[in-house]
């Protein structure tokens, strides 16, 4: 189905605060993790050999953001992790200290309602590899529904005497293209937004930009449609692109600071729109279809 | 200077009023299962608030969303709400009829059934020739002056559109009677006709826009008093057990009582409620005998100020005035005890009389034919054919 543009959020903000570190004196090593196994192993899935592809789709596509924008990210396999020793003993430990009430109920949350009895006939399994996976690292970088995994990682880790780490959650993906209505409608997307690495995830392919098939016309149709509040705690999909292509800029400039934005850009909806397409077109969609910088 | 305690027992006593006003609609929004409208209000252009909802007078919902999905769209919407003929309409009967007119400029197609089998069966008019009457002579062009499309609105009188009474048969084995009874109370259903009416009947005027004969199964929206949410409750059952789409509602505040501010407006109570057909002196004399928000003595209202939001006086202004920044300045001068109840109630007889009179020219104007554009007379027959 393709690479969605909000997932270069991900890449964009892991690259530039391990940058950001680096530049503050720490040494940091920033990874990537491709969750195969979790679709591969997925009983609802049936096209296994479209999945193998989309990973080398997306592994090649991986490759081209680190080269394009200069980032120090590597990226590891979940199916290639799951053969290491430590990674094994991890999730031993997690399993046996994942059985109080608390942690049963955080593990529910992390589960789209549609997919809990499944989860739960798995005995969770997919919950407590994210959790075994996260406690190797110090910090995860994750969209806002992870907070789940992330409090019952903390439980796990206090209780066999772990090292802490730290979560920080990105903002939600919305959809563009929709009106105000669309959000009233769907709850469910005003909290957590939609998956961003499932272009199909909700069904709103269409009302997401998917790097190399989404044209020029198609984004600013996209973005000139888009319900845009002034009031920030509500979703706005445009801010959100804006900030994907200013991180893509800060990346190509070599500026290196963490980003702050003013309220005061949610205010002007028409300047927010236009320079959001300027921006996309001239710090995304160009440099990936030249390939370089 | 210390306050006196008789004026500070009276102060207390209002703000307990006013705290019960406040509980009363927070206890009906949980109590019901209703949603407030505080989310989907964050979400509305100004242009989707109008006056009721940016005031909260319109506070809580069940499936508004859908509604305001095919408005944003630009497509038509359907929206239900009837009238029992039994009085002339009034300042109460404005803030729906205001309320419709707003949601016919969203892309609202409006369906005013005219209810007088109600006023009959309940005892309101002692005849239906009575009730029909009242309907044609006084209810309809008072309705039609208000300024509504005759091309996106139907009215009907019920007695005069006895296919509805088919429908109404058509959906009678869907509830049952103690279904009926929970919803209604054993007090209301006295009769064969009470029981017909508030069952079957009211329920086809519900249901009816979602027959093939105007386009098959849609949202519905039904703008109600708080009380009358139960009968939302059941048509949403009965649409359920006819593979229709649930009724949509949105739950509006009563336009108090100019006696009492816990009670509503009634046009069976004239002390009550200032009529569309009140004349000035008439309207001057119920506004100077109106419950107010201040205090007896003028020197603790200066000292105490007034509450505003008990005050039968100002809520007139407050559902009526559609200048909110006048509005605003009205309230905060009320409440600080600047400006004293002559001067709110001056204010106010002025504006009502003007609304009034400028509705009663309009109404002057409807003819037989503006009334005869707005009726509805389509046959209903698909749940008769074989």
């Amino acid at each position: 189905m393709g690479v969605t543009i909000d997932s270069l959020k991900y890449y964009f903000f892991l690259g530039l605060f391990q940058k950001f570190l680096r530049q503050a004196g720490l040494n940091v090593e920033a990874v990537i993790n491709i969750a195969d196994t979790a679709s591969i192993t997925n009983r609802e899935v049936d096209d296994k050999e479209g999945l193998y592809s989309l990973r080398s789709q997306r592994v090649s596509f991986l490759e081209k953001i680190i080269r394009v924008y200069g980032l120090d990210i590597k990226a590891i396999f979940m199916s290639e992790f799951a053969e290491k020793v430590e990674y094994r003993q991890k999730l031993e430990t997690v399993k046996n200290y994942s059985n109080s009430k608390t942690v049963k109920s955080l593990l529910e949350k992390t589960v789209l309602r549609n997919r809990l009895k499944q989860e739960k006939d798995s005995g969770y399994r997919y919950s407590l590899e994210e959790i075994a996976l996260s406690l190797l690292f110090n910090i995860k970088i994750g969209p806002p529904r992870e907070i789940y995994y992330d409090k019952a990682a903390l439980i796990v880790s206090k209780k066999s005497e772990g090292d802490t780490f730290f979560g920080i959650y990105l903002t939600p993906t919305y959809p563009l293209g929709k009106n105000f209505a669309y959000f009233i409608i769907h709850p469910d997307i005003e909290q957590f937004g939609v998956t961003p690495y499932k272009a199909g995830s909700n069904k709103l392919e269409d009302f997401r930009i998917i790097l190399g098939k989404t044209s020029i016309g198609k984004l600013e149709e996209l973005i000139n449609t888009s319900f845009i509040s002034t009031n920030p705690a509500l979703p706005n999909p445009v801010f959100d692109l804006y900030v994907i292509s200013d991180l893509a800029r800060k990346l190509l400039t070599k500026d290196y600071s963490l980003p702050v934005y003013s309220l005061s850009l949610l205010k002007n909806i028409s300047f927010l729109k236009t320079e959001t397409i300027e921006n996309v077109i001239k710090y995304i969609y160009k440099p990936l279809s030249e390939g370089q910088i | 200077m210390n306050n006196n305690p008789t004026d500070l027992l009276e102060y207390k006593e209002k703000m307990e009023i006013k705290g019960k006003i406040d509980q009363y609609y927070k206890s009906q929004e949980m109590k019901n299962g209703l949603e407030s409208l505080k989310r989907i209000k964050s979400y509305l252009p100004d242009t989707y608030k109008g006056l009721y909802i940016m005031r909260n007078i319109v506070f809580a919902h069940l499936d508004f969303g859908p509604i305001l999905e095919l408005a944003a769209e630009g497509r038509e919407f359907t929206v239900v709400s009837g009238l029992n003929p039994s009085s002339p309409l009034h300042l109460g009967h404005k803030v729906l009829f205001d309320i419709l007119l707003f949601l016919q400029s969203l892309g609202g197609r409006i369906f005013i059934p005219i209810t007088n089998d109600e006023s009959f069966v309940d005892g309101k008019t002692k005849s239906l020739s009575e009730s029909r009457r009242i309907a044609y002579q006084e209810i309809i062009p008072s309705i039609i002056a208000f300024g509504f499309d005759p091309e996106k609105t139907h009215i009907f009188v019920d007695s005069d559109y006895p296919d509805l009474y088919n429908f109404a048969i058509h959906l009678s084995n869907k509830f049952s009677l103690p279904e009926v009874t929970t919803v209604f109370g054993e007090n209301s259903l006295n009769t064969p006709g009470q029981i017909f009416y508030r069952s079957a009947v009211q329920m086809s005027q519900i249901l009816m826009p979602q027959l093939p004969e105007f386009g098959g199964p849609k949202p519905v929206l039904i703008p109600v008093g708080v009380d009358q949410h139960p009968y939302i409750l059941l048509a949403r059952d009965t649409a359920k057990k006819m593979k229709l789409v649930p009724s949509s509602e949105l739950v509006f505040k009563f336009l108090p009582s100019l006696r009492n501010p816990e009670n509503k407006m009634s046009g069976s109570k004239p002390e009550t409620a200032i009529y569309l057909t009140d004349t000035p002196d008439v309207i001057r004399h119920k506004i100077d005998k109106a419950y107010t928000g201040s205090l007896s003595s003028l020197t603790a209202h200066r000292k105490l100020g007034a509450i505003p939001e008990i005050c039968s006086v100002f809520s007139l202004f407050f559902f009526h005035h559609p200048d909110k920044n006048l509005v605003s300045r009205i309230y905060r001068r009320y409440k600080s005890g600047k400006m004293t109840t002559s001067e709110l109630k001056e204010i106010v007889k002025e504006f009502i009389t003007n609304i009034i009179l400028d509705h009663q020219d309009k109404k002057k104007n409807i003819t037989a034919n503006n009334i005869n554009s707005f009726l509805l007379k389509k046959p209903l027959r698909s749940f008769l054919e074989y």
